[in-house]
C-alpha cells in the first residue's frame, strides 16, 4: 500500500538570550517561572525587543545547509499567529514568513524553513504553566510528504538531527528540544497529522501505529478522515484532538511591534563563508576525496569533530589506513568511554604520530590500540605513553627466553600442539604475551614458537 | 453576556465596515502600509542574559498578581478538557 | 497667555515653592475637585515621599532633572510600577503594574513626581471619556459636557489644575481631541519618537504617548523628557537628544502654513469661524498661508476603524484571565467588545484582502497625500474636532461618536506629528487649533503653537 509521510520539525536554536527579550534560555535548569520578564509573560504594555540576530543568522545557515534558496532582498514579516492556549502568554505566537524554500536532504524535499518562538510549558493534566521556555527561538523545517515507510522516515529524521547538530546552531538535544509534527496518509485515505512527538523514536512509533490504525480502517472498508491527532508517549498510541483545531483561523498579521527582515546578499555571503559543510555532503566528499568506503565515511561523518579530526590526520597518513583506525578503534574507544569527538583533548599531531608508528611497524597494532586508549584518557606524546605503559618492544633475546619459558612450563599444551591442535598455539602465544607484558608482536611470537617446536603449521 | 447584546454589538460593528467599502470604491490599488514608519532589519545581538536579581524581582511581582500558583511557582490554569 | 509651567519651575528652583508643598496643594485640589470631575482613578501613595527626595536633592544643590518638582498625571494605560494600570476597564481593575514604562523611567529620572493615574475611555476605545468602567469624566472648561477622549482624565486634570503635566496616548486623536474640548495644550508626537514600551496597546502601529500641559512650554518640556531612541524597542525612530522647550519662538516669519478646503467641508461652521480668526492671527505673525489639497482625507476614518480594530483584536488576546485580570470579553464594555468583534471578523482569512489589507492600502493613499502636502508647507493648520462636545449622558450613535475623529485620524495613519492649542470658544466651549507637522517636525509645530499662545 502506498503511503506518504512528511514532517514539520521544530528545533530550538542555541542562543544566550531569548528571541524577543533578554531572559536566559536554560529553561530546564531552573525552577518554574524563573527565566521570565514582562515581555515573555505577556504583561500588559510590554513590547518585544528587536529580534535576536544570532537566531536569525542560525535559521539562514540551517536553510543553506538544507540546500534551500534563501529569500533574499524581499520583505520577510514576523507574523502573529493567533490562537488561545494556556502556554501562549499573548494569545499569539510569532512566526516568520519563510526564510528558505525548496531545499533537499537525502531525497526528501524541504518545503520551507522559518523562525518561530517557543511557547511556555503547559501540563494539560495538572493545569499548570511554566513560562521559562516562552520565547526561546526555534527554527521550523517543513518537508514535502516524500517518505514512504516508517524506516525511511526514521532515517530522514536521523539525518536531519545529524545535520542540525553539525550546524552547531541548535540547543543540544535534550528533553523536548526537538519536536515534530508528522503527517501520514495511505492511498485511499485522508491526511492525518500527528502532534506532540518529542523524539526520533517517538516519531517512528507514532508512524507505525498510525499506519496500522489507518490500514485496519481501510481494510474494514471504513474511511480515514482528515484529522489531527496527538501522540501519547506513555501508551505509544495516537488520540484524536479537538475538531476545532483543524478549523482554526490563525488570522495572521505582521507584528506591528517588529520591523520585517530583509536578507541581503552580503549577509548570505558572510554566513556562507563561515558555515559548516552539511554532513550528507561531507560524507559524499570523504568517499570521493579519500577513496574510502561509504560505510566508513558514514561513521566518520557521524560527528562533525570526528570528521574534522579525520581530515587533518588524513593529510599526513594514508587515508584508508586512518579511516580503518577511526572506524574500528577510535570510534570504539570513544563509544566505550561515552565520549563525543568534540570532547577529546589530544591534538591531531599526537594521533598522527601514533598512526605513523603503527604504519611503519615501529609498534604493533595491539600496542597502538593500548596507546590510543591512553591517548584518549591522558593526552600526551605517543612515544612517552608507550614508555609509561611499559610497552617498548622486548628485545630478541628476552623474547626467545619468554618463548622457551612458555614451552617449558606448559608441556601438555605443547603436546596438544604437536598433535595438530591449532588452539594450543594461540594459548602459547597468549602466555608469551603475558610474560612480556604485552610488549611483543604476536606475529613474531608465532614465528619463534613454530621454529622452536619444529612444526610448520 | 446576553446573546441579544452580542448580536446588537456585532451588527453595529459592521456599519463602519460597510461605509469603508463604499469609501474605498474607485480608489486605486496600492501597497499596504503596515507600520507608522518603515524600516527593516532592526535586530539586537545575542549576549549575556538579564541579571538574575532583576528577574527575581519580577518573578515576585508576577506570582503576586496571578490568580493561582502551585508550590513550585507554576501558574495554575485550567486542566485541558481532552485529558478527561 | 500665562506660561504657568515656566513660572512654577522657576518658583521651585528659587525655593519660593517647595516640591512637597506643590504636591500637597495638588493633592488638596484633587481631593476637592475630583469627586465631581473624576479625572483621577488612583493616586500615588508615594508621591509625597518622592517629593521629599527631589526636594532634598534640590536643596543640596544636586543635579535635578528638567521636571524637578512638577507633578505628572499618567493615563491609566501606562505602566507605573506598583500602581494599577487598569485601562479604565474591569478587565484590569486589579492589575498592579509589574514594571515602569520607559516614559515613566524618563519622567522619574527628570525629577517628575507621578501623582496618580488618570481616567480614560476603556482601553482608549472612545472619543468622549464616557466608556470608563470607573465612570465618565466631566469637562472642567465646559462643565456638563464631555471632555473628549480617550485621554479624558489627563486633559481634564490639566484643565482643572489638578496637576502640572499629564501623559496621554493618541491612536486616532486621543490626546488632541480632549485637549481641544478642554482648552489645554496636547501633542501627539511623530510615530516612533516616544518609546511605547509599557503602553498598553490600542493599535500598535498608530499609538503614541504624548504630553498634556496648561501651556506650550510645559508640553515641549515633557515631550523632550520622554522622547528619543530606546534600544529596547524595535519600532522606533533613531532620534536622539531632541530639545524643544528652549527654542520656542514667538514669530512665524518665513513659515509656510498649509490650510485645506477639506477642513471646512467636514467641520461645524461655528468652529470654523474660530479657526479662521486663528489662522488670520498666524498670518499677522508672519506666516505665509498656502492652500493644500487633501482630497481623500475623510476616507481615513473608516480605514482607521478597520485597521485599529484588527490590531486591537490582536492586542487583547493576552487578556485571557489566566495570568492576571479577567477575560476581556467577559467584562468589557460595549465599545471595546465592538472593536474586538469587528477585528476578529475582518481579519478572517477570507476577508483579509477585502477589508484589512484594503484599509492598509487606503492608509497608503492618505499618508502619501499628507506627505505631498507637507512638502509644500512646514505645517498644516485647521480644526481639531469637527463638532462641539455633546452633553454628558446624551446618547449618540456609534457613527456619530466615530465622527469626532475625522480630523485627527489622518496624522496617525501617516505617522506625522500634531499639536493642539486653544484657539477660542464657541458658546463658552473651548475649540482647539490643530497644527500638524512633518515626520519629526515637532519643532515647527511647537513654534506655531507657542506663537499663537503668546498672542491669544
Ligand atoms: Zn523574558
Amino acid at each position: 500500500m502506498k503511503m506518504l509521510i512528511g514532517f514539520e520539525v521544530h528545533q530550538q536554536l542555541s542562543t544566550g538570550r531569548k528571541m524577543y527579550c533578554d531572559c536566559p534560555t536554560n529553561y530546564q535548569e531552573v525552577p518554574p517561572n524563573t527565566n521570565i520578564c514582562p515581555i515573555c509573560t505577556g504583561m500588559p504594555g510590554s513590547k518585544p525587543l528587536p529580534p535576536n540576530e544570532r537566531a536569525v543568522d542560525a535559521a539562514i545557515e540551517i536553510a543553506l545547509m538544507l540546500g534551500c534558496e534563501i529569500i533574499a532582498d524581499r520583505i520577510i514579516y514576523i507574523q502573529r499567529k493567533h490562537y488561545d492556549y494556556p502556554d501562549l502568554p499573548s494569545g499569539y505566537q510569532r512566526t516568520s514568513l519563510p526564510i528558505g524554500l525548496n531545499g533537499e536532504l537525502q531525497g526528501v524535499r524541504i518545503r520551507e524553513v522559518h523562525l518561530e518562538e517557543d511557547p511556555g510549558q503547559y501540563d494539560p493534566t495538572l493545569g499548570t504553566v511554566d513560562f521559562n521556555r516562552s520565547g526561546v527561538p526555534l527554527v521550523e523545517i517543513v518537508t514535502e510528504p516524500d517518505m514512504h515507510s516508517p524506516e525511511e522516515a526514521r532515517k530522514f529524521l536521523r539525518q536531519l538531527v545529524r545535520l542540525l547538530e553539525y550546524s552547531g546552531k541548535v540547543r543540544p538535544e535534550a528533553g523536548g528540544a526537538m519536536r515534530t509534527d508528522t503527517n501520514i496518509s495511505l492511498e485511499g485515505g485522508g491526511r492525518v497529522e500527528v502532534k506532540n512527538i518529542n523524539s526520533v523514536k517517538g516519531a517512528y512509533r507514532a508512524i507505525k501505529f498510525e499506519i496500522m490504525r489507518q490500514r485496519a480502517k481501510l481494510e474494514r472498508g471504513e474511511a480515514v478522515t482528515r484529522e489531527t491527532r496527538a501522540y501519547l508517549e506513555s501508551q505509544k498510541i495516537t488520540m484524536p484532538m479537538r475538531l476545532k483545531e483543524l478549523e482554526e483561523d490563525y488570522r495572521y498579521i505582521p507584528d506591528p511591534d517588529i520591523f520585517p527582515l530583509v536578507i541581503d546578499q552580503a549577509r548570505i555571503r558572510r554566513i556562507k563563508a563561515s558555515m559548516v559543510e552539511a554532513p550528507h555532503l561531507r560524507e559524499q566528499r570523504l568517499v570521493k576525496q579519500y577513496g574510502i568506503g561509504p560505510s566508513v565515511a558514514n561513521v566518520i561523518a557521524s560527528e562533525r569533530e570526528l570528521a574534522n579530526l579525520f581530515e587533518v590526520v588524513a593529510r599526513e597518513v594514508d587515508p584508508k589506513f586512518v579511516a580503518t583506525w577511526f572506524r574500528t578503534k577510535l570510534k570504539k574507544i570513544l563509544n566505550y568511554m561515552k565520549l563525543r569527538a568534540e570532547d577529546v583533548k589530544f591534538v591531531p599531531e599526537q594521533l598522527i604520530d601514533l598512526l605513523k608508528m603503527i604504519k611503519s611497524d615501529e609498534i604493533t597494532p595491539e600496542q597502538g590500540e593500548l596507546v590510543l586508549r591512553e591517548l584518549v584518557k591522558r593526552p600526551g606524546d605517543p612515544h612517552e605513553l608507550l614508555l609509561q605503559l611499559g610497552l617498548v618492544r622486548v628485545g630478541r633475546t628476552e623474547l626467545q627466553a619468554a618463548v622457551a619459558e612458555a614451552i617449558r612450563t606448559n608441556p601438555e599444551v605443547v603436546k596438544d600442539y604437536l598433535a595438530g591442535k591449532q588452539e594450543a598455539l594461540h594459548f602459547l602465544v597468549g602466555k608469551v604475551m603475558q610474560l612480556t607484558n604485552m610488549r611483543a608482536d604476536p606475529r613474531e611470537i608465532i614465528k619463534l614458537l613454530r621454529a622452536e617446536l619444529g612444526r610448520e603449521g | 453576556m446576553s446573546e441579544q447584546r452580542q448580536k446588537e454589538i456585532e451588527l453595529s460593528a459592521e456599519e463602519i465596515v460597510e461605509s469603508f467599502v463604499k469609501a474605498a470604491e474607485g480608489l486605486p490599488s496600492e501597497r499596504e502600509t503596515y507600520y507608522g514608519h518603515e524600516a527593516c532589519n532592526i535586530m539586537r545581538p545575542d549576549g549575556q542574559p538579564s541579571p538574575d536579581e532583576e528577574r527575581a524581582d519580577f518573578r515576585k511581582q508576577f506570582l503576586a498578581i496571578t490568580p493561582g500558583v502551585d508550590e513550585h511557582g507554576n501558574l495554575r490554569v485550567e486542566v485541558a478538557r481532552w485529558t478527561r | 497667555m500665562d506660561e504657568v509651567t515656566r513660572g512654577k519651575l522657576e518658583a521651585i528652583r528659587q525655593g519660593e515653592l517647595s516640591v512637597v508643598e506643590n504636591v500637597q496643594r495638588m493633592l488638596e485640589r484633587i481631593a476637592k475637585l475630583n469627586p465631581k470631575i473624576n479625572a483621577f482613578i488612583e493616586l500615588n501613595p508615594d508621591a509625597l515621599a518622592q517629593a521629599e527626595a527631589v526636594e532634598r536633592r534640590l536643596r543640596r544643590g544636586e543635579k535635578v532633572g528638567k521636571l524637578a518638582g512638577l507633578t505628572v498625571g499618567v493615563k491609566s494605560n501606562i505602566n507605573v510600577l506598583g500602581l494599577r494600570a487598569t485601562c479604565a476597564s474591569k478587565t484590569l481593575e486589579d492589575y498592579i503594574a509589574t514594571y515602569d514604562a520607559e516614559v515613566i523611567k524618563r519622567v522619574r529620572a527628570a525629577g517628575g513626581i507621578i501623582i496618580g493615574m488618570t481616567n480614560m475611555d476603556e482601553f482608549a476605545c472612545g472619543s468622549s471619556g464616557e466608556t470608563s468602567a470607573f465612570g465618565a469624566t466631566d469637562n472642567p472648561a465646559a462643565p456638563g459636557h464631555i471632555p473628549g477622549g480617550s485621554s479624558s482624565g489627563s486633559a481634564a486634570a490639566i484643565a482643572a489644575g489638578m496637576c502640572d503635566l499629564c501623559l496621554g496616548s493618541d491612536t486616532g486623536g486621543s490626546i488632541r481631541n480632549p485637549a481641544s474640548h478642554c482648552g489645554v495644550v496636547g501633542v501627539k508626537p511623530t510615530y516612533g519618537l516616544v518609546p511605547r514600551q509599557g503602553l498598553i496597546d490600542l493599535a500598535m502601529s498608530l499609538d503614541q504617548i504624548g504630553p498634556f500641559a496648561p501651556d506650550v512650554y510645559g508640553a515641549a518640556l515633557l515631550l523632550e523628557v520622554i522622547a528619543g531612541f530606546n534600544p529596547n524597542e524595535c519600532v522606533m525612530l533613531d532620534a536622539k537628544g531632541v530639545s524643544y522647550a528652549d527654542e520656542l519662538q514667538t514669530d512665524l516669519k518665513g513659515m509656510r502654513v498649509g490650510i485645506s478646503p477639506k477642513f471646512r467641508e467636514l467641520t461645524d461652521p461655528k468652529i470654523m469661524e474660530v479657526i479662521d480668526s486663528a489662522i488670520k492671527k498666524l498670518q499677522d505673525l508672519g506666516a505665509e498661508i498656502v492652500e493644500v489639497e487633501l482630497p481623500h482625507l475623510e476616507k481615513g476614518l473608516p480605514a482607521y476603524y478597520l485597521i485599529m480594530s484588527v490590531e486591537f483584536f490582536s492586542a487583547t488576546r493576552k487578556f485571557d484571565g489566566r495570568k492576571y485580570g479577567k477575560r476581556i470579553e467577559d467584562v468589557c464594555g460595549d465599545e471595546v467588545l465592538r472593536r474586538i468583534l469587528r477585528g476578529r471578523h475582518i481579519s478572517r482569512k477570507e476577508y483579509r484582502g477585502k477589508y484589512y489589507q484594503r484599509a492598509l492600502q487606503v492608509r497608503t493613499i492618505i499618508r502619501e497625500e499628507l506627505m505631498t502636502a507637507l512638502e509644500k508647507v512646514d505645517v498644516i493648520v485647521g480644526p481639531t474636532v469637527p463638532k462641539l462636545p455633546h452633553k454628558m449622558g446624551e446618547k449618540i450613535s456609534v457613527s456619530a461618536m466615530y465622527a469626532y475623529d475625522y480630523l485627527t485620524i489622518p496624522a496617525n495613519l501617516a505617522g506625522i506629528c500634531g499639536g493642539v492649542v486653544k484657539a477660542g470658544e464657541v458658546d463658552g466651549i473651548p475649540v482647539g487649533l490643530q497644527v500638524q507637522g512633518k515626520v519629526l517636525g515637532e519643532e515647527e509645530v511647537f513654534r506655531v503653537l507657542r506663537s499663537y499662545e503668546a498672542v491669544a
